[in-house]
This record gives C-alpha cells, sequence and structure tokens, in this order.
C-alpha cells in the first residue's frame, strides 16, 4: 500500500471520504422538516458540486498520467516513510482521549506524557519520570484551582484527589 | 470617543492588564519564535485559559498572544534561516545575509524595532477607523449582513485561488459541519445522527484548536528535528537609528499596506510581508542589496506583518469579519466572553471594546521590550526540544478544548478536525476557510432566515444601497481569481505587441 499511493490516488481516497460523509448527511437531511431544509440542502448541493469537480479533474489527472506513463510522485511525505509514524500517533492521541473519562485526567495524562516521551526517544529516567510528574501536576492545578474547570476523574479507576 | 479612549487607556494600563499582556505577549513570541508552531496555534491553544478571565483581561492576553506570535518567527528566521512562522519568510532572506555578514544584533534590533513600530500604528488605525466604520455599520440591516456574510466567505474564492475547487468545497463541508445542531428558525435539531450531545452543535473553538494544532504538532512530532541548534556568534544587540531614519517611506508604505491586507478578509501577515518586501524592494535606490542583507528588506517585512495584526480587527470587531486566520478565533474568543462584534459594540461594550484597542496599541510598545529580551534569550530558545513541546501542546489542545463546555464531544471533534485538517492541508486543501465558514454561517443563514421573511421577492433588497455596496464587493472577490489571469494575458498580449 506504502508503494502504490500516489498524489491523485489520495486525491480520489478524499473525494470517496466525502461522498460517503455526504451520503450520512443526506440521510440526516430527510429527517429535517421541509421549511428549514433548504440551507442545509443547498449547502450539500454546493459541496456535492465542488467534489465531483475535483473529482473529474483527478481522474483527468490520473489518465494523463496513465497515458504519458509517469506518476503524479509519491504522497511520501503522507503514506510512504511516515505512515506508520503518523498512525502511532494517531492511536496513541485516541487512546488518551478514550482512557480521559475512564481512568480520569490525572492518570490518562501521565500515562500519555510517559508513553509519548518514550516513543519520542527521551531515554533520560529523570525526564521520564519527572516531566509528566510536573507536566500533569501543573495542568491540573491550573485548571482545577485558577481556570475552576472541573477535569474528568474516571469511571473505571477513580483517585482520590 | 476621547473619553473611550481615555477610559480604554485607564484600564488597558492596570498592573494585572499589563502583566496579562506581558504573558500573552511572552506565549505569543515563544510560540512564532518555534518553527511549525504559529500564531494562529498559540490564539487557538489560549483561548479555553482566557474562558473564565473577566472579557478585557482576557481579550487583552490574546492580543499579546497575537502580536507576539506574529513578532516571534522572525527570530529563527534571523538567526538560523528557519522562519517561524510563514509571515518571517522575507525577514529570513536578510537576516540570514546579516548574520552571515556578523550583523545578528543589529538584524534582530531591526526586526524588533520595526514590529513593535508597525504594530503601534496598526493599532492607532485600528482605533481610528473602527468607530468610523461603526457608525457605518449602524445602518447594516438583515439584508446587509447577508452581503457581508457573503463577502467573506466569497474570499475563500481569494484565498485559494490555484486550488479554488478545494478551497471552496472546504468552504462548503464547514458551512455544511457549522449547521449542525438546532436551526435558528425553529429550533429544529439538525444532523444530530441520534446523539443528544450535537443537539446544540459542535462548538467552534476546539474545531479552531484542532484544525490549526494537531497538523502542526504532527508534522512536529513526524519530523525527527529536535532543536534548531545554536548561535555561537551572536553580535550586541542595537537598533541601527540611522537605517530607521532613512527608511522612514519604507516604514509609512509598508504600514499602510499591512493596515490594507490586514482589512482584506483572511489575508494575512504572510500575505503583508510578502507584499511589502516586494514594494520595498522596487522602490529602493539599491535593489541589488535585497537578498544580500538589506535592512531595508526586514524593516519593510516586519513593519507590515505587524500592522497586519491591528489592520485585521478592523472588519472583525466592526462588522464580525476576522481579517486573518488568528483574527477568526479571536472572533470566536470574543463571542465566547460575550462581546459579539458589530457597530452596537461601542455602543453597548464600548468601555471593554476600547480597552483591547488601546490595550493593542500598549501591547506593542511592550512588543519592544518583551522582544529585545527573547533575542538575548534567543540561544535558549532554539535548544528547546520541540518535539517534546509538541507533546504538551497536544495536552493542553485536549485539555483546553475539554474545559470549554467541560465534556468529551469538543474533544473528540478537535482531534477529528485535527486528523481531517493535517490530511487534507498534506493534499493541498487550504484550512484558512474553515474558521470563517464555522463563524460565518450562523450569521449568514440567521440574517438569510429574516431577510426572506421580510421580503416577499428577495431581489428587492438591492433596493438598499450598502447591500448592493456589499453584493459588489462580494462579486469582485468572486471574479477576481478568474479575472486576473485575463488581465494577465492582456497585459502579456500588449507588452509582445
Amino acid at each position: 500500500m506504502q508503494k502504490k499511493i500516489n498524489n491523485t490516488t489520495l486525491d480520489l481516497l478524499i473525494c470517496t471520504g466525502i461522498y460517503a460523509a455526504l451520503a450520512a448527511f443526506y440521510t440526516q437531511l430527510m429527517k429535517i422538516p421541509k421549511d428549514v431544509r433548504g440551507y442545509p440542502a443547498f449547502l450539500m448541493a454546493g459541496a456535492c458540486l465542488f467534489n465531483t469537480i475535483l473529482l473529474i479533474q483527478t481522474i483527468g489527472k490520473m489518465r494523463k498520467e496513465r497515458a504519458d506513463g509517469e506518476s503524479s510522485g509519491v504522497a511520501g511525505d503522507v503514506f510512504r516513510s511516515n505512515f506508520i509514524k503518523i498512525v502511532t500517533y494517531v492511536v496513541i492521541f485516541a487512546a488518551y482521549i478514550f482512557l480521559i473519562p475512564k481512568v480520569g485526567y490525572i492518570l490518562a495524562t501521565f500515562l500519555f506524557l510517559l508513553g509519548m516521551l518514550l516513543y519520542i526517544g527521551v531515554r533520560d529516567v529523570k525526564a521520564i519520570v519527572l516531566l509528566p510528574l510536573l507536566m500533569t501536576a501543573v495542568i491540573y492545578a491550573l485548571f482545577t484551582y485558577v481556570l475552576v474547570v472541573i477535569l474528568p476523574k474516571g469511571t473505571w479507576i477513580t483517585l482520590p484527589f | 470617543m476621547l473619553s473611550n479612549i481615555l477610559t480604554g487607556l485607564v484600564n488597558a494600563v492596570q498592573p494585572l492588564h499589563l502583566l496579562w499582556c506581558f504573558i500573552g505577549l511572552c506565549v505569543g513570541t515563544l510560540f512564532g519564535a518555534l518553527p511549525g508552531f504559529s500564531a494562529t496555534m498559540a490564539v487557538a491553544v489560549m483561548v479555553p485559559f482566557s474562558y473564565v478571565m473577566e472579557p478585557q483581561a482576557a481579550l487583552l492576553m490574546l492580543s499579546g498572544v497575537y502580536c507576539g506570535g506574529v513578532y516571534g518567527g522572525s527570530i529563527p528566521a534571523i538567526l538560523v534561516g528557519i522562519p517561524g512562522t510563514p509571515a518571517s519568510a522575507p525577514t529570513a532572506i536578510e537576516g540570514q545575509a546579516l548574520v552571515r555578514k556578523g550583523k545578528s544584533g543589529e538584524a534582530l534590533g531591526t526586526c524588533t524595532f520595526a514590529s513593535a513600530f508597525g504594530g503601534f500604528w496598526s493599532a492607532i488605525a485600528l482605533l481610528l477607523f473602527s468607530p468610523l466604520l461603526a457608525k457605518l455599520a449602524m445602518k447594516v440591516g438583515a439584508p446587509e449582513s447577508v452581503m457581508i456574510a457573503l463577502f467573506g466567505l466569497s474570499v475563500v474564492c481569494l484565498l485559494s485561488e490555484g486550488n479554488m475547487v478545494k478551497g471552496v468545497l472546504i468552504g462548503f463541508l464547514s458551512l455544511l459541519i457549522g449547521s449542525m445542531g438546532q436551526d435558528p428558525v425553529l429550533g429544529y435539531p439538525r444532523f444530530t445522527f441520534g446523539s443528544s450531545a450535537l443537539i446544540g452543535g459542535l462548538s467552534n473553538v476546539p474545531i479552531m484548536i484542532g484544525i490549526y494544532s494537531i497538523p502542526q504538532v504532527f508534522d512536529m512530532l513526524r519530523s525527527g528535528t529536535d532543536t534548531l541548534g545554536t548561535i555561537s556568534d551572536l553580535s550586541p544587540l542595537r537598533v541601527p537609528w540611522r537605517s530607521i531614519k532613512e527608511n522612514l517611506v519604507n516604514f509609512v508604505r509598508s504600514i499602510l499596506i499591512g493596515v490594507g491586507i490586514g482589512i482584506v478578509p483572511a489575508a494575512g501577515p504572510d500575505v503583508g510581508a510578502f507584499v511589502s518586501y516586494n514594494e520595498a524592494k522596487k522602490a529602493s535606490k539599491h535593489p541589488e542589496e535585497f537578498g544580500n542583507g538589506a535592512v531595508d528588506g526586514i524593516i519593510a517585512s516586519e513593519a507590515a506583518n505587524n500592522a497586519v495584526t491591528g489592520g485585521s480587527l478592523i472588519p472583525l470587531i466592526t462588522l464580525s469579519i476576522p481579517g486573518s486566520a488568528p483574527a477568526a478565533i479571536f472572533l470566536g474568543a470574543m463571542i465566547l466572553h460575550g462581546m459579539r462584534p458589530g457597530p452596537m459594540l461601542f455602543t453597548t461594550q464600548a468601555e471593554n471594546i476600547y480597552t483591547v484597542m488601546v490595550g493593542f496599541a500598549v501591547i506593542n510598545i511592550m512588543l519592544f521590550f518583551v522582544g529585545y529580551l527573547f533575542c538575548r534569550m534567543s540561544n535558549h530558545i532554539l535548544r528547546i526540544p520541540q518535539r517534546m513541546l509538541a507533546v504538551f501542546i497536544t495536552v493542553l489542545a485536549i485539555v483546553g478544548s475539554y474545559s470549554i463546555n467541560q465534556n468529551m464531544v469538543d474533544v473528540i471533534s478537535m482531534f477529528v478536525a485535527g486528523v481531517i485538517g493535517w490530511l487534507l492541508g498534506k493534499r493541498g486543501f487550504s484550512m484558512s476557510p474553515v474558521a470563517l465558514s464555522l463563524l460565518l454561517g450562523r450569521m449568514l443563514e440567521q440574517n438569510l432566515s429574516l431577510t426572506l421573511s421580510i421580503y416577499d421577492n428577495f431581489f428587492m433588497v438591492f433596493t438598499r444601497p450598502l447591500t448592493c455596496v456589499f453584493a459588489a464587493l462580494a462579486l469582485v472577490s468572486i471574479a477576481f481569481p478568474f479575472v486576473r489571469p485575463l488581465i494577465k494575458k492582456l497585459r502579456n498580449k500588449r507588452t509582445a505587441q
């Protein structure tokens, strides 16, 4: 997959994704009373129109590339050498967001910072332990006591503070 | 007006407000100085912190972040040739050449003075022109508001020149996402996908935090570089007053360009810096010096990009049209603090708005001293491990998004918006229309509904002169990207003949 995806293929995937999102919105549009359907329906039509233009442009580019026998260049930036790295970051970030309401802000943030520092290659033991502790504590204190925001406590594990 | 300005001055120079300005400037300069992080991201990340502050302090701090963010990019631009923000790219050309000549201190001094000077005069322009424009805006009714929103949205075409299909597509999609939640007429919930959490719609600020911070965090994390290195031969900091005196015309031109470009919706500091730099080069008696360490180039670029800051707030405060991406987030923050921009702001919230406008001038005076401080510490700033900072920014973005409404839906929407924004950004989709569309969408729909209920025939709105003016402006900005190539062709033909 990493070797095959080029820029036009990626554009094609984006167009398909947008059509899928618009289809999901369309199912919801039908549930809206006719009196207030006009504005979102116009927006959907506009999005659909420009997505179609983009799709036609992309297909045109693909055909030209095939005819010329050249590629628009691998979307290397995105999908080649860094693909696994980026997916890993997305998974770690998503796991952190998932864990916040489950184990609470404090534990989730500490674990996230610890994991991320290890993943980006920090090897100093003091930094690995102290930075997550300090950062978690400072943000907790700032949001809880200064900004008066009640941060999630957690449903699986609840820390006493 | 004078009494309002004096009240604003008294409020702005209160010690606590000065402290918030200072904190905002420091945070903004730090963000700006780190390549990959931008003024927009700085304002976005700091909005949640301002939530519990009183409006004056909150907006002064965010103004400080905005000004500092635009200025900060010039420090690495000069010292290591990597612009911290796109607006500092022209500065990087001249600054690096001066560093090679052993004049790093002179380059930093000139840049700091030009930034503060440009920003200060843009604040004066903000103070003088906003009330005038607000008087005109008093005549704005629902039909004019529709045209203003359309004008603001039509700038998407200007912004996406070269990639217009992608730009307009993003504009439509953002408007569609902005229409989620209760409709403004009957209150019927739209696009909730069966979730009660979406009945109120998606909050704009978390989406903007995601779009302007997560893609940069990803890029920073995967870039693999930790620090930018150190500068061993930093010459003493000094402002070359003789050069400054010789460049007075350059200053005036650059500030006018900066303020003008700031007023044009969504054309940000980067556009201002490039246009002004090119104009300075054209007007210079020694254009050959440009690229080889011309102080004129640094002055033009820095005075203009900082002048954009004040200029971009003029249409924002008076017409709710943000003049740049950070200004769009600033608009979100104003709404969050109960200050809905528009002509009524000058009567209902006169004290608050004048404090912010006068504070903007005070902030730019402070910028000179804070900038000097940061230039002295530049070696330390360049040594900050960026990937580690990116991790901390992620935590701030997540906790900050949560803090706005204290729910996880905002965090999820921030993250999803960030990931989608990163992916689309890689394929040439401009993210600038997102903020504009999210903020202007509601204004457009509400006023369109009102207009349609007032006028049986929509075209009757064109009997109102102001509606025609804004409609014409919208048409011009839509047509401009199509007309420009034609004009170019015609010119080329003429020169060929």
